[in-house]
């Protein structure tokens, strides 16, 4: 059976128990949304002693899916307010699984200043240890430093000073399978903030000497199943752009067709876009020694990762992502890929997500803060975020903090959390899920480009978003969304996957409506009761008013449309 | 000869990108790129793009957003 781990930071004491019956056949968003309901008061104070911190596994954890292996990462959100899952690669849920931890629970504030260390050693033994000689050391050195005291058959899930300050766009990094770089973020919602409220400085999962066995109602069926799910999805992949180039080759298709973002979400195009597109990206690898086609997790069969070098050769960033180049990019207008990369790796270093943090850039410049195009003031800022400087901690609270402060009247965000790097009046769809997803404006919560008839039309966008929102939610649940998107056409053999590991009815509903639906509108129920209304669910007045100059569209999705949106 | 994909397809002096595909019975949408000998090349260029023989062109459909 699936162990629960429960942290409480004020008694500082660590418990092993057995996972509610309740939860065992629930994984990744689905348990963070089923727990959070029950056991975190919607009205609480994100950074006080009611809110919990939560790390688990996906559905299919420690079996043979591929990318099944995701963290997904849940709390109350100290910039939405509302209920946040975020996940992640990495090798850290596959080390989790392996001890056969389903769910980490970390609750309470400490009762003195101090930080602390969750070690799980490779006997399945976990003990808090004093990390107050990491203070203030970022993800990078810090991984550094676990690997000389700890060894190297390890994963690590930290956070660097803009955790430890509670800056609200502070993320979680989780080191990357092959190369242990703390590159994977669980970047969304400011969740790095809850751990360093809660003293929490890393959490070191070892690879354990015995290897947790996960027990099937009938293995062989589903070892038959999966296999098949694994197939479809490494034939698939074969043609996918993400595994021939990376994320990044998203930009030669929202670069032609204005989703790009240029210049704070002005609507413009960016003839440069190529500048930081695919073959720009792939010519760096080629001739500096980096690479493409990296699993972030063991058994990915997708391969997006990379690693990507700098001039001289030297290991610069890796996982370096579609979201963080055009939103460091063109959003801000930066045509330099190796300053973008740079800013990665600062991001990645003192934790902290690129979405927010490029957006809160752009509305920088469009304040008049630092010029357009600037790379190197945008760099400066970043490290005033990284000193701690009087406007650095405004920066760390993200784009609508710093956009109110500098009078910015264009500020790019829904629930508190800044846009993801697709213009909403060039994919309607996609602004709908901006606009309705419990997550905030989130790219992974329903992208509809090229799903609907036609991006900056109306017809079928509501439709496209509902679908997707309700997929993105089981997908979360189970695997990699990346992954999983090449399993729409053989979506029935996900309840025959559960049935085949949990027993019962083959019946796909159990994923759909169990997985998908019932989270989705548990996560909304927690957001009202957190005091969100339907005005929550709105974009931006600039996105209705102003016509992207690139295509002529407006977000014209009227209110009805959105509040009627969920009325299954 | 020109492959698209794993189509092979009877190469003539003068041929484009956008011929070779139509010949491949290819219509690639705004979300598939196209790749032409390892790079990617954009849909305004494929009317005027002449390939050579031997040319490798392969459909990358995006699947999802990064």
């Amino acid at each position: 059976m699936w162990s629960k781990l429960i942290i409480d930071m004020k008694a500082l004491t660590v418990t092993k128990e057995p996972l509610d019956a309740e939860f065992q056949e629930l994984g990744g968003r689905a348990l963070i949304a089923q727990y959070m309901i029950k056991n975190v008061p919607p009205q609480c104070d994100p950074l006080g002693n009611q809110n919990q911190l939560l790390f688990c596994n996906t559905v299919f954890a420690g079996t043979k899916l591929t990318t099944t292996h995701r963290l997904s990462i849940g709390s109350k959100s100290p910039l939405t307010g509302g209920i946040k899952e975020s996940n992640v690669g990495g090798y850290a849920a596959s080390l989790l699984a392996d001890q056969g931890i389903k769910l980490i629970v970390v609750k309470e504030l400490p009762s003195s200043e101090g930080l602390w260390l969750l070690h799980i050693d490779s006997k399945g033994k976990a003990t808090l240890k004093d990390a107050s000689i990491y203070q203030g050391i970022n993800n990078y050195e810090l991984v550094e430093k676990i690997h000389e005291r700890f060894g190297n058959k390890l994963a690590t899930i930290s956070i660097g000073s803009a955790g430890e300050r509670q800056y609200k766009n502070a993320s979680i990094q989780v080191s990357e399978f092959g190369s242990g770089h703390p590159s994977r973020a669980a970047a969304r919602g400011g969740l790095g903030a809850v751990m360093g409220s809660k003293g929490l400085k890393a959490i070191v999962i070892e690879k354990p000497e015995e290897r947790y066995k996960v027990e099937y109602a009938d293995e062989a069926k589903f070892n038959e199943i999966c296999q098949k799910l694994n197939k479809v999805i490494a034939e698939a992949a074969s043609n996918d752009p993400f595994h021939n180039i990376g994320t990044i080759a998203t930009i030669e298709v929202t670069g032609a067709n204005g989703i790009l973002p240029v210049d704070n979400f002005s609507g413009r195009l960016f003839p440069e876009y190529t500048e930081v597109g695919a073959n720009k990206f792939m010519t760096n690898l080629a001739t500096r020694g980096g690479r493409n086609k990296l699993a972030c997790q063991p058994g990915c069969v997708v391969q997006c990762s990379n690693c990507y070098n700098d001039k001289d050769g030297n290991y610069l960033t890796s996982g370096f992502e579609y979201e963080t180049i055009a939103l460091f990019g063109p959003n801000c207008h930066i045509s330099d890929l190796d300053a973008i990369a740079q800013m990665d790796r600062i991001c990645d270093d003192i934790g902290v997500d690129t979405i927010e943090t490029a957006n809160t850039i752009a509305v920088c410049m469009e304040a008049g803060k630092i010029k357009w195009g600037d790379a190197d003031a945008a760099l400066s800022l970043l490290k005033e975020m990284a000193d701690g400087t009087e406007f650095g901690r405004l920066l760390g609270n993200g784009c609508e903090a710093v956009g109110k402060s500098l009078g910015c009247k264009r500020i790019p965000v829904v629930k508190h959390q800044a846009m993801a790097g697709y213009d909403p009046r060039n994919t309607k769809g996609t602004g709908i899920t901006y606009a309705t997803s419990p997550m905030g404006a989130d790219h992974t919560a329903g992208l509809t480009m090229g799903r609907a008839f036609d991006d900056t039309g109306r017809t079928a966008q509501a439709y496209v978003s509902n679908k997707l929102q309700v997929a993105m939610c089981f997908a979360d649940s189970m695997m990699c969304i990346f992954a999983f998107a090449h399993t729409v056409p053989v979506l029935p053999l996900f309840g025959e996957l559960m049935a085949a590991l949990y027993g019962g009815s083959p019946d796909f509903t159990r994923v759909s409506v169990g997985l998908g639906v019932k989270t989705l509108l548990t996560e909304r129920a927690y957001n009202k009761m957190a005091g969100m209304t339907i005005e929550d669910d709105r974009l931006p007045d600039f996105f209705y008013n102003e016509r992207s100059i690139a295509t002529g569209s407006k977000f014209d999705i009227n209110n009805v449309e959105l509040e009627v949106l969920f009325d299954f | 000869m020109v492959t698209v994909n794993n189509k092979k397809i009877e190469f003539y002096n003068g041929m484009t990108v956008a011929d070779a595909l139509k010949a491949a019975g290819e219509v690639p949408d705004a979300i598939v790129l196209v790749m032409v000998d390892g790079k990617i090349l954009p849909h305004n260029k494929f009317d005027v793009e002449l390939v050579a023989e031997n040319t490798q062109i392969k459909l990358l459909p995006l699947i999802t957003g990064g």
